[in-house]
């Protein structure tokens, strides 16, 4: 039991503020401080943290002054939307409503609109929520992640990065500059779908799907769940059992049977217990693999 | 004085100035500009700040406090204890149960224990934790069931209840028998924080000896003033209160008020420096007063015609550590347990019950929300027993002119609820509504009606006051004891003087409460504080308009009573050529030795009731309501979705449509929250969602859309204008219908709230009903 007496208005640690220049700077500060080193991108998520003292760097080092790393590219190859990428940005974006309307829908899903004028993308990931709302759609796409580090720039699938309890996959001086999300396959329709306790909400789950058809069957389907599991996860059992099928009510129901088996929700997440996660996900991705499922029908 | 009747009786007028159109609040901008000063912006820097140091344990006994430890921090001025009190330990509003400071016991998770006063506010955490209190643990009592039974531990001594109410009216036997259908259930409402966005906050100077000043956020600057004189040990006029505007209260400051001002006043007076206490969130949400759980046993029939033959109610009522206002909400939902319908047979009980937890107290509704969900969902289960249309039922029960009340008070005018109902049904298309079926998502319709009764429960003597003056340059300064709490009714009251005088709403001034120089108005509170302080405003006014006209009907040379005073001019009326600015009057005045200020007062008609029956005239006047509500359910995840809301009053008379309209579209949204959102989590008495990210309110995007609001007119003869109180009755019938709407959905009852969606998707499972 504790009584909390910190006024929470106030960041009541005490901490020390870099504002590097460059992207070898950041390296630097993040090499020397490690562990009591945090990154600052738009905030929404760490300080919060501070303020409840959940988190408590030494060094608190924005990346907001070095340059290029909130670009929305369109390449040959998909999206190049750099880390601090806003959530708003990604949203608006009009070529990422045309080509990659799921990651415009999921970004709108997320708070407010003055939380996505300052939250970013990098943010939304590096801070490894289960729930945060943009690692089910760029999980569903197979993206990037573009990471710097002492030794330049790497990379490594989303999947990858994932590593659960809160975990990614970066190591001591390294940070994400950005990802690359390549497009949908032709012809296909996608849906994003979310239940929070209120509209401001953090996801109690949430859903991204993908799905193409070909010849009346389906040709290619991927669903992500969020908040459901220690990390987002792959459903790649339903995947499977609807790939070479007709999109039928049956085949559905059949398929998402398999998601009880794909979710790990934990007895101590205090906002809905494991068995309304496990319920609630089969239903929304009922409803997210029939939406993208219509919308792909949709594809002349 | 009939003040229904002002309008052609005294001003001789055929349509309002101000009066029923929504004007621009003279205090808007400054509030959206952030420059309107609340109680923080008030405390300079370097202030010293109050910790309050709090129990761990829901029931302990104190076996000592050393307070050394703190006092060797630096930085820690002083820690406060009971015995340091000068006055009387004991802050207890309606029963003595509730010390100041606890030396003996504490009776649940943050009774105060000391306080400390330090240089910042890091120091005074750090004070506060090295305070060293000893605890020895006691059994608690944590539900109003484990209350109850034989050999619990006890809250007080004296037993766990804290009081009892009964109504006896009829035969409720001769009733049953008569029934054609009879329903009964079982109805449990949680606790409800009122998550003000402005937390509690004080700021105490001491003026020299003998004199302190508080400036804090409160519902009652006289109430605050008696508590921190007692305290102290004081006279009233040595405590000096002012309220600065309040960022939200809801009936929370009403009782929180006393007791942040009185810490922050002994902490200045015991250092004889400026000192501060503003909760965090946290404090707030875990140890200031809460909605008062309930649990409402309600058995009621009905004949073949669909009239209510008999009800037979027992309620009982958890406390949490203190009484508080136990005693008047118990009443209340006593009094009005019938719901807005004539039912002749009842038979009430109630009992308000001791438990270690956060203690209950005032919110927006005081015990007529929890009622009505009980005997609105009632109503609707009798219309479906009998196969009637549940809109189609109420009307033959509806309350009329010549009705009489659950404690037979007959009514005999204002009373509008009939046509408020007829007019929702008409608006949302009541009688062909279809319910809609979308995928997962289901839509369903659900009515409730409410009434309110206006003002202070139990018949305690019912008052206020105003004060109004005239300055030599024309301009007017109007003073109040009744607070803006962002409600406005400070505004309504120039609204009403503006009207009787004539003087143009910017030349009004409203002063902020201080006990030293505002008349008391008693506390803002049971939707009390426009219909009461406006009426006494409305007497001040028209005892300085009286004044004003006979000089101007001297200085026109015409009869008083063609003289017209409108624009902040006067002139005779049909002629509205020769003309007298106000300066020019209000100079005259001064000059001709005619006094320029004016002192209102007005008390409502005497109530009674007997204590052997409950019956008698409870409330001098009720405000009634109506509404209907569209929801969505999403029968695969539970989650439900107020999409529209019609809503209707009768208000007795629109003072201005604006705000009445704000009060309910608030109303409905702390409604929303409530029915199927809110959700104060306790483990061991210990408040687990102290914080918006837990205990989530609605937020914009979770407004419905709303139906043009309703406003029936039903003036009341006894105040200003008709006018009666608002912001209470318009979040009473919202719950009801809401979860009467879910019913129609999804053919599930909740009985139990909220409705969360997690609740809604096992109960359609057949799990927890
Ligand atoms: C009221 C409110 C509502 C919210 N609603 C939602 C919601 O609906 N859905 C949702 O998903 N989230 C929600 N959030 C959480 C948050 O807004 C988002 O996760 C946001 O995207 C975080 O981005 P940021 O730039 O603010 O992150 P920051 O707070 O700046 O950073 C978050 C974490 O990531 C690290 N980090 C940031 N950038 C990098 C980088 N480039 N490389 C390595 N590490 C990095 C930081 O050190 C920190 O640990 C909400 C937050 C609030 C306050």
């Amino acid at each position: 039991m504790t009584i909390n007496k910190v006024n929470t208005h106030i960041v009541p640690i005490e901490f020390e503020y870099h504002a590097p220049g460059s992207l070898d700077e950041a390296v630097g500060l993040l090499e020397r401080y490690g562990e009591e080193a945090q990154i600052l991108a738009g905030g929404t998520d760490l300080i919060p943290q501070m303020k409840q003292r959940k988190a408590e760097p030494k060094h608190v080092v924005n990346i907001k002054r070095i340059p290029g790393l909130a670009c929305i590219e369109e390449t040959p190859d998909g999206f190049r939307i750099g880390a601090l990428a806003k959530l708003r940005a990604v949203e608006l974006s009009p070529q990422i409503k045309e080509k990659i309307p799921l990651l415009s829908e999921a970004a709108q899903s997320i708070g407010s609109v003055q939380i996505r004028n300052l939250g970013t993308i990098g943010g939304n990931i590096c801070n490894a929520s289960p729930s945060a709302d943009m690692a089910t759609p760029l999980l569903v796409l197979d993206a990037t992640v573009h990471i710097y580090g002492r030794d330049g720039a790497k990379t490594c699938s989303i999947a990858e990065f994932f590593q659960g309890g809160g975990d990614i996959n970066l190591g001591r001086g390294e940070f994400v500059t950005g990802f690359t999300v390549p497009f949908p396959p032709v012809g296909a329709g996608s849906a994003f779908e979310k239940v929070g306790w209120t509209t401001f909400d953090i996801a109690t789950v949430n859903v991204a799907a993908v799905v193409t058809l070909k010849g009346g069957k389906i040709d290619h389907c991927s669903i992500a769940l969020g908040a459901c599991s220690p990390a987002p996860v792959r459903g790649v059992l339903a995947e499977a059992a609807l790939i070479g099928k007709e999109p039928s009510a049956e085949a559905l129901e059949e398929a998402v049977e398999f998601i009880a088996a794909c979710v790990e929700p934990r007895e101590r997440w205090r906002r809905a217990p494991p068995e309304y996660r496990r319920r609630s996900s089969k239903a929304l991705a009922m409803d997210a693999l029939s939406r993208a499922i219509e919308r792909a029908r949709r594809f002349p | 004085m009939r003040y229904d009747r002002i309008l052609e009786d005294l001003l001789n007028r055929d349509d309002f100035l101000v009066v029923g159109r929504s004007v621009v609040r003279t205090d808007a901008l400054d509030k959206v500009l952030g420059r309107a000063k609340f109680t923080a912006d008030y405390v300079p820097r370097d202030t010293a700040v109050v910790k309050v140091v709090r129990s761990p344990h829901p029931h302990a006994l104190i076996e000592g406090i050393d307070i050394e430890p703190a006092l060797e921090l630096p930085g820690v001025q002083m820690v406060l204890i009971a015995a340091d009190i000068p006055g009387e330990n004991q802050i207890g509003y309606a029963l003595p149960d509730q010390p100041f400071l606890n030396d003996v016991k504490t009776r649940f998770v943050g009774d105060p224990v000391a306080l400390v006063v330090a240089a910042d506010e890091g120091s005074a955490v750090e004070g506060a934790d090295a305070v060293r209190v000893k605890y020895s643990p006691l059994p608690s009592v944590l539900d109003t069931v484990d209350a109850l039974r034989d050999g619990a531990p006890l809250v007080h001594e004296g037993g766990n209840v804290a009081l009892t109410t009964k109504i006896r009216k009829g035969d409720i036997e001769k009733g049953f028998s008569e029934a054609e259908a009879v329903v009964e259930d079982l109805y449990d409402t949680p606790y409800q924080d009122h998550m003000y966005m402005e937390p509690e906050a004080a700021y105490a100077i001491p003026e020299g000896s003998g004199k302190v000043t508080v400036i804090g956020g409160m519902q009652s600057p006289f109430l605050v003033r008696e508590k921190v004189a007692h305290i102290l040990g004081w006279n009233l006029n040595q405590v000096r209160i002012i309220q600065a505007l309040t960022g939200g209260a809801f009936g929370g400051k009403d009782d929180m008020g006393p007791l942040v001002c009185a810490k922050a006043a002994l902490a200045a007076v015991k250092t004889g420096k400026p000192a501060s206490l503003i909760f965090d969130r946290e404090e707030s949400v875990a140890y200031s007063n809460k909605r008062f759980p309930a649990r409402i046993r309600y058995k009621s029939g009905a004949d073949k015609e669909g009239r209510i033959t008999a009800i037979d109610v027992d309620i009982t009522l958890e406390c949490g550590a203190f009484a508080n206002r136990a005693p008047f909400w118990l009443w209340r939902q006593t009094a009005h347990a019938a719901g807005p319908y004539e039912v002749h047979n009842a038979s009430i009980d109630g009992r308000a019950v001791y438990t270690n937890k956060v203690f209950g107290g005032s919110f927006r509704g005081f015990g007529n929300v929890a009622l009505h969900f009980a005997a609105e969902s009632q109503v609707d289960r009798l219309a479906g027993e009998l196969g009637m249309d549940p809109v189609e039922l109420r009307l033959r029960n509806i309350l009329k002119p010549g009705s009489r009340t659950t404690c037979d008070q007959l009514l005999d005018h204002s009373v509008g609820i009939e046509e408020c109902l007829t007019k929702v049904a008409e608006a949302s298309r009541w009688s062909s509504r279809k319910r809609k079926r979308n995928g997962s998502k289901v839509t369903g319709f659900g009515v409730s009606c409410a009434y309110h009764g206006i003002s202070t429960s139990r018949s305690t003597p019912d008052w206020s006051a105003a004060s109004l003056i005239l300055n030599q340059d024309g301009s007017m300064t109007y003073r109040t004891g009744i607070c803006e709490l962002g409600q406005g009714a400070p505004i309504g009251h120039a609204k009403i003087v503006a009207e009787i005088t004539g003087a143009p709403m910017e030349s009004i001034r409203i002063e902020v409460p201080d006990t030293d120089s505002t008349p008391n108005a008693k506390p803002t509170h049971g939707s009390r504080g426009l219909m009461l302080g406006g009426t006494a405003a409305a007497d001040a006014a028209i005892k300085l308009r009286e004044r004003m006209v006979n000089v101007a009907a001297d200085m026109l040379g015409c009869p008083e009573g063609e003289v017209d005073l409108r624009d902040g001019k006067a002139s005779r009326k049909g002629e509205p050529g020769e003309t007298i600015r106000f300066p020019e009057l209000a100079e005259e005045l001064y000059h001709r030795g005619v006094s320029p200020a004016s002192y209102g007062f007005y008390a409502a008609p005497k109530r009674y009731f007997d204590p052997e029956t409950g019956l008698g005239v409870n409330y001098s006047v009720y405000t009634f309501a109506a509404s209907v509500v569209e929801v969505e359910v999403d029968t695969e995840t539970g989650l439900c979705e107020v999409v529209k809301v019609w809503p209707a009053m009768d208000v007795g008379k629109a003072i201005d449509p604006l705000v009445i309209e704000g009060q309910i579209h608030g109303a409905v949204s702390q409604g929303i929250g409530f029915t199927i959102m809110e959700h104060l989590k306790l483990r061991d008495g210990v408040v687990l969602t102290p914080g918006f990210k837990d205990y989530v309110v609605p937020s914009a995007l979770d407004t419905p859309e709303y139906a043009p609001t309703i406003i029936v007119e039903e003036p009341y003869q006894h105040s200003a204008f008709g006018a009666k109180g608002v912001g209470e009755p318009a979040i009473i019938s919202i719950v009801p219908a809401i979860t009467n709407a879910i019913y129609d959905a999804i053919g599930v009852r909740l009985n139990k709230l909220p409705a969360t969606a997690e609740m809604l998707h096992a109960a359609m499972r057949g799990g927890a009903r």
